[in-house]
């Protein structure tokens, strides 16, 4: 189960089957693999357009959370978590936690 | 493969032609029936007797008999399945889609029927079962022009211009339906219909759109249609947000593993360009009005 406080630390990054589509205010995806197709909504659509590999969870919540003028950091987690359990991310959960000098086993 | 068969056709889906050959005369007769909206102009394309055509369909019983699938579907000599008795000519149908979807170069199939009036095409897009067969019928029998009722062939006439080219399958109706009244005025000439059968006799019928009204030979399209069966609705038409539209219809793409991304890009530019909305159904009268002004206020 991965908490919030790693869900902030992590990177996650689009799973590269997937295709994105900006529709106007929307993002609609495809996946290759089993050509599922999943429209977002306004927010997620943000949020998954901030997914890029190389920004944190917790950056992505503070730049969205600029933007709207308040924390939107627990609807960017629950979003990614359902990113991640849609199978959208590269590397299934925990998403894509790169290990640091204080995590796991390289403490 | 068969001592004396029957030949019908020839037929068309989309760019292919075919022709039908069954062993027994009133299977011939009722696949010719059932098709023949499909039928091309011989004069026009391979010969009569089908020598020219590109694909034959063969129909025989099976050898030795079987008492649960007794027919046998082969398509260029390569056999395909075993079918019940029932299930035959909706077989058949099935197997001629596949080979409409089989050589769509240029065109984008999208799961939904379509119909025109005053030479505009609007596209009906939705769940199976949602009642697009049903819709496109009743349209059809109501002054507009019959496309299809299972697969719109897509093509672009420019950058931001599509248009809809037919395949007038037979429409499928499950009784009881609103379409049996029109069907019960032409309940001889329905592929099977036996004089005086009670159309409630049957759980289905595939009926040849040139039964309830017109042909249309293609269109531009100018709305893509969302339709929800909704009880007691007023036949609210309300816009839909495109990506609600490329979702309906890249959902149910008939190819889309088969054209994978490419055919999703194709859909969304679709989504794009060409206005969406929801309509919700109960009463298809009002439907009719409601998508009859849409036309208008589109074309105005």
């Amino acid at each position: 189960m991965t908490s919030s406080l790693d869900a902030l630390g992590s990177t996650p990054s689009r799973h590269p089957a997937i295709e994105t589509a900006e529709v106007l205010d929307r993002v609609v995806l495809f996946d290759d693999r089993d050509a599922g197709v999943h429209e977002l909504n306004e927010s997620a659509s943000l949020v998954w357009l901030a997914v890029d590999g190389s920004t944190s969870v917790g950056a992505m919540a503070d730049r969205l959370g600029e933007r709207v003028g308040r924390s939107v950091t627990d609807e960017v987690v629950a979003a990614v978590e359902e990113f991640d359990r849609l199978g959208l991310l590269r590397d299934a959960s925990p998403f894509a936690v790169e290990p640091g000098p204080l995590h796991g086993d390289r403490v | 493969m068969l001592d004396a068969p029957v030949r019908v056709g020839p037929f068309a889906a989309g760019s292919v032609r075919f022709v039908i050959e069954a062993d027994e005369p009133a299977v011939a007769a009722e696949l010719d029936a059932v098709l023949t909206d499909l039928r091309t102009d011989p004069r026009t394309g391979p010969s009569a007797d089908g020598g020219d055509a590109n694909v034959t369909f063969t129909v025989a019983r099976r050898d030795p008999p079987s008492t649960t699938h007794p027919w046998q579907l082969w398509r260029d000599l390569e056999p395909c399945e075993r079918v019940t008795e029932d299930y035959l000519v909706p077989y058949v149908l099935w197997e001629v889609t596949r080979l409409l979807l089989e050589r769509t170069e240029g065109v984008t199939p999208v799961h939904a029927a379509a119909v025109a009036r005053d030479g505009r095409a609007i596209v009906l897009a939705g769940e199976s079962h949602a009642g697009k067969s049903t819709l496109a019928g009743w349209l059809t029998a109501h002054g507009w022009e019959f496309l299809t009722d299972e697969v719109a062939l897509v093509t672009r006439s420019d950058e931001r211009s599509w248009e809809v080219r037919p395949f007038p399958r037979p429409v499928g109706v499950r009784h009881p339906s609103p379409l049996d009244p029109f069907l019960a005025a032409h309940r001889s000439a329905l592929p099977g219909g036996r004089p005086g059968a009670p159309l409630e006799a049957r759980s289905e019928s595939l009926v040849p759109a040139s039964t309830l009204g017109s042909l249309s030979r293609g269109a531009p399209l100018t709305a893509i249609v969302l339709p929800t069966h909704r009880p007691g609705s007023d036949g609210t038409l309300s816009d839909a947000h495109p990506a609600s539209a490329v979702r309906a219809l890249a959902a149910h793409l008939p190819l889309r593993r088969e054209h994978g991304r490419a055919g999703f890009r194709e859909v969304v530019d679709l989504g794009l360009s060409v206005p969406a909305f929801t309509l919700e159904v109960d009463d298809l009268a009002q439907a009719d009005t409601t998508l009859t002004s849409l036309l208008t206020e589109l074309g105005s």
